[in-house]
């Protein structure tokens, strides 16, 4: 069993096999050797570590990613937006925990974790326009006049079909 | 008259005082929208992460006349976004097209001249990135090239 401790000082146990879904534990583990001490998580909460706990539970034993595969970059790679119907589930979760458990996939480099949150993101963005997104999150449009213009030149294809 | 020129006065001073004090709550407005999008929680992603985000999103052939296209609306988003996509090749490299031959526009298409500008538009932003194009061509063979089809041809080397 490992103990990790929260950015709020609380402690949770988990199977090794469990995680070690985190390469980042993983590493660390591996660095300290066989070590009852726990593993501090500064920038991980409680709430948001019980939910990657959760994940990484349900997907315990299935193959991790090849350490060298890009994120980003790879033409090669499968794509899809494609969600599981229980990754789906466990992440219909508020914004606020959405976006700080794709922070904390990204910290403990938990890479299967960040690409669900990343295309749910991506999937709540699809069909939008401009507007819809900017109050689906809560931005500000803080173009200039300028740049409003060159926007508006650019998406008269758009309004105009 | 007096009286009158009194009251006129006042009525003034009052409209010029309302309209300072609606201006000042389009300002505190603003600033109450500024402040509350400073607490959004995707404002906390960082580029590399938002990037994955953003190629996610525009990850499907899009077809220029059906939807909104992700990329368009990311880069029209806010500056940070804009900023991003621009910077993100991969966002404008793929295109679904229809085309059938012997005639000009492809099908659906009635202002051709800001299709192809949008076309152009998504070549131009995907650098050298390869191009990943649907494209479907429909009809007999004609003598007859599209300039669409001709603009594809101008990047082939890119073709994937």
């Amino acid at each position: 069993m490992v103990t990790l401790v929260t950015s709020d000082n609380e402690k949770f146990t988990a199977d090794k096999e469990v995680a070690e879904r985190s390469v980042l534990i993983k590493n660390m583990l591996e660095d300290v050797g066989e070590s009852d001490q726990p593993i501090p998580l500064p920038n991980v909460s409680s709430s948001v570590l019980k939910k990657v706990l959760e994940y990484c539970e349900h997907h315990r034993g299935e193959p991790l990613p090849a350490a060298d595969a890009d994120t980003t970059q790879d033409d090669t790679r499968k794509r899809t937006t494609d969600i599981s119907e229980w990754d789906q589930k466990f992440i219909t979760v508020d914004q606020e925990m959405l976006f700080e458990i794709i922070l904390a996939a990204n910290y403990l480099d938990i890479k299967s974790l960040l690409d669900v949150g990343c295309k749910t993101v991506a999937n709540m963005i699809k069909g939008k326009t401009p507007e819809e997104i900017r109050k689906l999150f809560n931005i500000v449009n803080d173009f200039t006049p300028e740049e409003e213009a060159q926007i508006k030149k650019e998406n008269e294809w758009a309004e105009d079909r | 008259d007096r009286d009158l020129e009194d009251s006129e006065r006042e009525v003034m001073r009052l409209q010029s005082q309302i309209m300072f004090i609606q201006e000042q709550q389009k300002r505190l407005r603003a600033y109450k929208t500024k402040i509350h999008s400073l607490s959004s929680p995707i404002r906390k992603i960082p580029n590399e992460i938002l990037a994955s985000i953003f190629d996610s999103a525009c990850e499907a052939q899009w077809n220029l006349l059906q939807d909104y296209i992700p990329a368009l609306s990311l880069s029209a988003t806010c500056t940070r976004w804009r900023s991003l996509a621009l910077s993100s090749p991969n966002l404008w490299s793929r295109l679904k097209l229809e085309i059938t031959s012997g005639e000009i526009a492809p099908v659906g298409v009635h202002d051709l001249d800001s299709f192809v500008a949008t076309v152009k538009l998504f070549f131009e932003r995907s650098g050298k990135h390869n191009l990943e194009i649907d494209l479907d061509i429909r009809g007999e063979e004609t003598d007859q090239s599209p300039s669409v089809l001709e603009l594809l041809f101008e990047h082939s080397q890119r073709w994937k």
